[in-house]
């Protein structure tokens, strides 16, 4: 995994941080306070990046992070340095992912009661992400085929890392991703229509 | 790489780009997990409510077994009771005639005498000591002034031996 973001990462100049992050390949110690807070530096930008593209917004995202590496420091000492730390890191990523969406779905319906007769609340202007249809379609794909594409697309992971980070065979992946992006385009030309049309 | 694809990889790129200048926070401390909380397993449910179940069903079980054991024996000591049990043991061995093999019935008939006279040595009023010479150190229910060593006149302890002078020492000294 690696070296695929280290490919990508010398490929483009637009990357400063991300390209900063991925050096080659860390060596971490299953338990150790110190390597823990290292990976802590060295991923928590991708793992922000990657979650930015699942939740609501940017604040759910930090949220979901700092959740991820709760839920990665409770189980270091049993994680395998053989496994790549950061499809491990994913993985739990994209499950506090499923997990938010899940609670989302309820706290939407208070959220709507509280707002009858209020102006909506306008979404942070800095906030790019939130203002791109993309990414605005992306979050209205499964949980777990958003995640395939951005680790895809975004990430450069290869199929097996994919596979790894999402808990499913390899052969599973590209089946997905297909049917991802074909649902993207469908998404996207329903969040497009309101402007176009 | 079709259209998408490449959008797809553009847009994500662009729009993902500031969080390569996004300052990393302190990392959130894991919540401290008091022992109570890990034993009902978190914040309830199934598991929490079945952890419960076991833990009290342990508990009670060990105080019944404890309850169970003292009046068998007469003692709370299993100390004092394996002792006895040996010196019985001893005796038994020691009544054996040339020929004769086999303690069973000897320690037997003992048991039996001594469970019988433990259950009634449990009602109230009956002496502490149990059967067979067992000293039980407890002195059981004796009413007031019919039994014990009157004050004054007791051994006292190993650590109240030659300090007991019987006279008051001033403070300070």
């Amino acid at each position: 995994m690696e070296s695929n973001i280290s490919a990508k990462s010398a490929a483009s100049s637009e990357e400063p941080a991300v390209a900063e992050e991925a050096r080659p390949p860390e060596h971490y110690e299953p338990g150790s306070e110190a390597d823990f807070e290292r990976l802590y530096r060295n991923t928590y930008r991708r793992i922000l990046g990657t979650l930015i593209t699942l939740v609501r917004d940017r604040a759910t995202a930090e949220d979901c992070t700092q959740e991820t590496f709760e839920r990665a420091y409770r189980n270091w000492k049993h994680w395998r340095p053989e496994a790549s730390v950061e499809a491990w890191l994913h993985r739990i990523a994209i499950n506090v992912a499923i997990s938010d969406r899940r609670h989302q779905r309820l706290r939407e319906a208070g959220e709507v009661v509280k707002r009858l007769g209020r102006p909506a609340a306008s979404a942070d202007p800095s906030d790019a992400a939130e203002r791109s249809d993309l990414v605005r379609a992306i979050k209205k794909l499964p949980t777990k085929q958003a995640a395939a594409l951005v680790l895809r697309h975004y990430h450069g992971y290869s199929n097996r890392e994919i596979a790894a980070s999402l808990g499913v065979p390899e052969q599973t992946v590209a089946s997905r991703l297909a049917a991802a992006r074909k649902q993207l385009q469908i998404v996207l030309a329903d969040v497009r229509r309101p402007k176009n049309g | 790489m079709d259209d998408i694809e490449r959008e797809l990889e553009f847009e994500l790129n662009r729009v993902l780009a500031p969080i390569s200048r996004v300052p990393i926070p302190a990392r959130r401390s894991p919540v401290a997990v008091s022992w109570t909380r890990r034993l009902m397993g978190g914040a309830g449910g199934a598991g929490g409510a079945l952890a419960f179940k076991v833990f009290a069903g342990a508990v009670a079980a060990a105080a019944a077994a404890t309850v169970v054991a003292a009046a068998t024996t007469g003692t709370l000591a299993p100390s004092q009771v394996s002792r006895g049990i040996s010196e019985k043991v001893e005796t038994c061995k020691a009544d054996l005639q040339d020929g004769q093999h086999g303690i069973g019935s000897c320690v037997s008939a003992i048991a039996e005498h001594h469970g019988s006279s433990a259950s009634d040595n449990s009602e109230p009023g009956k002496s502490g000591t149990a059967p067979h010479g067992i000293a039980t150190g407890q002195t059981g229910a004796t009413p007031p002034g019919q039994g014990g060593t009157p004050p004054g006149q007791g051994k006292g302890n190993d650590k109240d031996k030659g300090k007991a002078t019987g006279q008051a020492t001033p403070k300070g000294k």
